[in-house]
């Protein structure tokens, strides 16, 4: 008897607020919609069942910035499944002009599907905002990276080919064995050219794109395998001058070493 | 590196102790026979820093044109350097057979 009287009485205030505040407690706009379907989900948790409401949410508000929140959501939420693919179709489909997008270009980016690259490419291309042109630019490069790490990985260790398909799925996966480190780099070096030149300004964390950009193209011009290395002058460690470049007409393995 | 010895084939490295007097002493003691560049007595040094290098001991294997054709990976266990580098001479020769 006490336990149920106790609970009717912690129900009492909230019905009655709800009651007396009907207008202002049900969501109207939006944004009010979302952050209740947000909080909902909180409650109840369960991303896989609560996908399909944020996609009607997603889709009932598609001129609505904060639909790209709710897809942003998915993708997040269900970064590694089909709905993730689905929901970049529409961030594609309805939000291309958006200036909330910059956020956005990381989940998208995560996404282990060949639609990610696809889409930041179309922003890139497309996005009247140079600061969402911007963050599409570092995720693209970002996604890049991504990708040029596995090949490498899978090139010095083919036994990890099993890993790779297990946390990457069948599809990706198998895409990402069909990339090849000296392609992936050219187009990386296109993609930090551009943000060199054209998104120096902009802002990705404490960091400026140009910086970044130009310490990468760096690596990826002079560093990296099919490149000519860069080259090191300076003295032994007698005092003697020592140039990378004597050394043409031999094949050289450079150690980076120290009595640690 | 003995079997290398009349190839066309070198060891080099970039070294950053701290101590250039001791690095010196322990290179004789320890027989170092490859030629080291000196890295301003860091791991900051400027060649390192230029290299962008974030881990060590890092090998890159250079072709006799100087273009990179071997950089060591991170979660790469025994990466066969001996064979990247016969191949590598064994590129070289057959260049030299057909000019």
């Amino acid at each position: 008897m006490m336990p149920k009287l106790f609970a009717l009485l912690c129900l009492l205030p909230i019905s009655a607020g709800a009651l007396a505040d009907d207008g202002k407690a049900k969501p109207t706009s939006p944004a009010e919609k979302y952050k209740a379907l947000l909080d909902e989900y909180e409650e109840v948790g369960g991303a896989k069942q609560f996908a399909p409401r944020f996609f009607e949410f997603a889709e009932k508000h598609p001129k609505d910035p904060v639909a790209i929140d709710a897809l942003g959501w998915i993708l997040t939420k269900r970064r590694t499944q089909p709905e993730a693919t689905r929901a970049i179709e529409l961030l594609g489909k309805h939000h291309l002009q958006s200036a909330a997008l910059a956020p956005a270009c990381r989940s998208i980016a995560r996404v282990p599907a060949t639609a990610a690259e696809a889409l930041l490419r179309r922003v890139l291309k497309k996005s009247p905002h140079s600061v969402v042109r911007g963050q599409a630019c570092y995720y693209l490069a970002y996604l890049l990276e991504r990708q040029t790490s596995v090949v490498d990985q899978l090139t010095a260790n083919p036994d990890l080919t099993e890993r790779v398909l297990q946390y990457y799925g069948k599809e990706y996966g198998k895409h990402l064995m069909t990339l090849d480190h000296v392609k992936l780099n050219r187009k990386l070096e296109k993609v930090y050219a551009l943000m060199a030149k054209s998104y120096a300004d902009v802002q990705v964390g404490d960091e400026k794109l140009g910086e970044i950009a130009l310490t990468s193209l760096f690596r990826i011009r002079n560093l990296s395998r099919g490149r000519v290395a860069a080259e090191i002058k300076g003295e032994d460690i007698f005092g003697k001058e020592m140039k990378l470049s004597d050394y043409r007409g031999k094949v050289v393995v450079l150690t980076f070493w120290g009595h640690w | 590196m003995k079997r290398l010895a009349d190839k066309p084939f070198v060891l080099l490295g970039i070294n950053s102790d701290a101590n250039r007097e001791a690095t010196r002493k322990a290179n004789t003691k320890d027989q170092i026979i490859w030629r080291s560049w000196w890295d301003d007595g860091s791991k900051f040094g400027p060649i390192q820093t230029r290299w962008q290098i974030e881990q060590r001991p890092m090998v890159y294997i250079l072709d006799a044109k100087g273009v990179i054709r071997f950089k060591s990976t991170p979660n790469a266990e025994g990466d066969d350097l001996a064979k990247v580098v016969d191949s590598l001479l064994e590129e070289l020769a057959a260049m030299s057979r057909k000019p």
